[in-house]
Formats: structure tokens, sequence, C-alpha cells
């Protein structure tokens, strides 16, 4: 009964430690978290897995634009923001920010071609994603806008004025928003810059 | 034993009353007396090694007293042997045997004979003999006697616990897991040590309870330095131009644990 009973907890101890040592031994350069600890990302292949194929996919929606053909540009993209994320959720720093710039441009190309609403959501879910006082953030509340602008000028040709006004109070909203967003990133890289070249106190 | 041991014919008691006995007896003891001196008299094994060797060299089989013997006088060869030796140094296989030979394979035929059908404890055999009898044994082994069976089953059950049946002792599975943890340990300080030592602190230092490997390591982190605070991204365009350059930062990232991990500074 006694080796019974010491027996699970043991093993499990054992398991446990030997797990957390082994871990970061079997991802490759070192890299990973353990769940043992605070979770920690490191730099590692599929981060720069991740990168990589985000900035090919970029490269491609590069072509379609310059052919013109913004929906395969939209279906390019769409393989960054739909694939799996490095991190799970949240998923890491560079791979939030990288999928916020996409959302930023998917907007943008989407409300180019009239899909105003879908374009509203992935600016929404690129805000959700930085919501640090970023050039991140602050480029995509100006997309917001920019969205907003093309809606209320669609709005006007199909003889929508109402619609056309509240799109447009929305855009300028949304770029003042971005400005002032702007301002606090610039605002906040000078007083870095000053503090860094304050002489040291004695 | 002191100096060497001559063996006697000691005589045998007279037949009689306990007078007789008596007298017999204090005859062998001072025989005994007279043959030992003050040594001990010998016992039953050495008596009985001792009668194997005279009968040995009485048949001139003991090995060590054949070569002494052939040293000191050979004897000659009869003929018919000294042909057979011939032909057998020239490659003959077939030749006949030597009068030794016949003699030892009459032996071992002798003690073959004498070993088929016993079942009880074998006597002194020569190594032939047990070299066959345990190719026999192994080829085709006999059955084993229901009751010898019975003992042996009894004697081994005898010999198991009477208590409960338990998988393991305790001690057994205290110490094995034991052996386990301190091995994970090892394992995972050992690892730990190495990164320590041969990896440069290329990134921000931890809190006390963060693995030292992860601390030598660079970490996943904000691209907001590599682009210049003072300057927005434009309304649009220039994502691609962002996105090669976080690419490029974190590919240098990548390269720098690597190096890291293997120990290059």
């Amino acid at each position: 009964m006694i080796a019974r009973a010491l027996l699970g907890p043991v093993i499990a101890a054992s398991l446990l430690i030997l797990g957390c040592a082994t871990q970061s031994e079997g991802t490759g350069a070192g890299t990973g978290t353990c769940s043992c600890e605070p979770s920690v990302p490191v730099v590692d292949p599929t981060l720069l897995a991740f990168l990589s194929k985000a900035r090919a996919a970029h490269h491609e929606a590069d072509l379609a634009e310059e052919k013109g053909d913004r929906e395969q540009a939209v279906r390019a993209l769409l393989k960054i923001v739909e694939g799996p994320r490095p991190g799970g959720e949240p998923p890491s720093p560079e791979v939030a920010e990288v999928i916020a710039d996409t959302r930023a441009r998917l907007a943008d190309l989407r409300s180019a071609l009239g899909d105003f609403e879908r374009a509203r959501a992935d600016v929404d879910e690129g805000l959700r994603l930085a919501p640090g006082v970023t050039h991140f953030r602050g480029h995509l509340v100006e997309v917001r806008g920019l969205v907003e602008e093309r809606r209320a000028k669609a709005l006007k040709e199909k003889g929508d004025e109402g619609g056309a006004a509240k799109a447009r109070d929305e855009a300028l909203k949304a770029f003042e928003e971005a400005i002032e967003i702007q301002d606090q990133v610039i605002a906040e890289a000078l007083k870095q810059k000053e503090k860094g070249a304050k002489p040291a106190p004695p | 034993m002191k100096g060497e041991r001559h063996l006697r014919v000691v005589p045998p008691p007279p037949e009689g009353g306990d007078s007789a006995r008596k007298t017999a007896e204090m005859r062998l003891n001072e025989a005994a007396h007279e043959a030992w001196g003050d040594e001990p008299p010998p016992t039953e094994a050495e008596l009985r090694e001792a009668l194997e060797l005279e009968r040995a060299l009485d048949e001139g089989i003991d090995p060590v007293a054949a070569a002494l013997r052939s040293a000191y006088r050979p004897e000659p060869l009869d003929d018919v042997d000294h042909e057979a030796l011939l032909a057998r140094a020239f490659g003959d296989a077939g030749a006949p045997p030597t009068a030794a030979e016949k003699r030892e394979a009459e032996r071992l035929a002798g003690e073959l004979d004498a070993m088929k059908g016993r079942r009880t404890a074998p006597e002194p055999k020569s190594e032939p003999a047990e070299l066959s009898e345990a190719l026999r044994a192994a080829w085709a082994p006999r059955s084993i006697e229901p009751l010898k069976n019975e003992a042996l089953i009894a004697k081994a059950l005898q010999k198991a616990p009477s208590r409960g049946r338990r998988a393991l002792p305790v001690t057994m599975v205290a110490l094995t897991s034991l052996a386990a943890v301190a091995a994970g340990i090892a394992l995972f300080f050992g690892q730990a040590r190495q990164l320590e030592q041969s990896a440069p602190t290329a990134a921000a230092p931890t809190n006390a309870g963060a693995s030292v490997a992860q601390a030598a390591l660079i970490r996943a982190r904000s691209t907001t330095d590599l682009f210049d605070p003072e300057t927005p991204f434009p309304r649009s365009g220039g994502t691609t131009e962002r996105i090669d350059r976080i690419v490029a930062a974190r590919s240098a990232d990548l390269r720098a644990n690597r190096f890291a991990s293997w120990g290059v500074r």
C-alpha cells in the first residue's frame, strides 16, 4: 500500500521535472516556453516562419495590385490573418503587429472594392491586436477614416446624403483620433530622446 | 597438512566382544598416531580423493602422472599406434584409433551405460562423460519424477513470501523514484548551466523565477523600435516594406539565438 501511495506522486513529480528539462531541448534553438514558468516567448524558427510567410503574402499582394487585381491581393493577405498564429492567444508581439498591419491593408483594399462592412471589421480586429499607443494603432485608425471617407463618397454617389454625411463625420472623427495617437507616439519618442540625451546625475 | 601423507593399509578390527573391539580401536588409534603423527586424521573427502588418485595411477589415466612417466621413461609405441599417428599427422582423418584412445572410448562407453536409466545423484565422472550427459539433457531432457516435481514445487512455494501479493518492494519503488527525480533535476540544471555559460545575455535580465536558458535568448517583442517614431506610417502603402524590415531584424535575432544555444559567442 505504501509503495502504491508513493508511486503516483513521485512519478508525477519526476515527469513534470523531466518535461520542463526536455522541452527547451526539443524546440531546436532552445527556444519556446515551458508551462512551469511565466510565458516568455523568444525569437524562434516558428516565429520566423510566420514572418516569412507574411512577407511572401504581402509581396504577392503587391504584384496583384500592380496588375489591378485587388481581389487577388485580398486573397493573398487572408492567408496571413486566417492561418495559424505562433504564440497562441494572445499572439507574440511581432505576430500581433504584423496581423494588425495586414488588417489595415485589407481594410484599404476592401474599402476600395466597396466592401465597407468587411473593411470596418478588419479595422476593428486590427485595433484589438494593437491596443497600445503605437503607429500601428494610429495607422489603423487612420485607415478607418479612409474607409469611412470612401463610404461617404459611395453613398453620395448613390444619392444617400444622410448616410454620406454620417460616414463623413465618422471619417473626420477617425482622422482626428489618428492624429492624436500619432501625436502621443511622437511626444513619447521625443521624451525618450530627451531622457537619453540628458547627462547622468552626479 | 604438513609434509606428505602416505596411505597405509590399516588391518581390520578382529571379531569378538567388547574387549576385542576396544583392543581393535586402541590399535587403530595407535596406527593412526603412527601414520599421521601430531597431524589431524584425514577427512573422508581427502580419503576419497586419495583413493581416486590411486585408482587413476594404477590404471595409468591420470594425465599429470602419465605425462611425467612418458617424459621420464617413454614406452615404445606399438606399430599399429605408430602407423595410426603418422597417418593422422599426414591428414588422414580416417586413421584407426590408438590403444590409449580405445581405452578412453571404452571407459566413456561404460560410464554412459551406467548413466543410462539412472535417476539418482550422479557419481563423479570423467569430463567427456559429463559433456555427453549435458548434451543429452539438452537434446532430449528426461521427465521429472512426480515426487521430485512435487518436492521442487513445495520448496519453491516455501521460499515465496507468505504475505499478500506486492507488485514492487517499497524500498525499490522509493529508490527508483528518487533516482528519476534526481536525474530530472540534474538534467534541468545542467542544461540551464550550459546555456548560461555559452550564450551572452542578449535580452533584458529576468526575474528570479525565470529560466536561465530563457534569459540568455532574445525574446519576442514589439517591432516599434524598428520604425522612426517621429514619422507616422503613410496612409496607404508601405506595408510590405515594413514587413521586410521586421523579417530582416528577427532573422538576425534568430541567428543570435541559435549561436547562443550552440555556445558560440
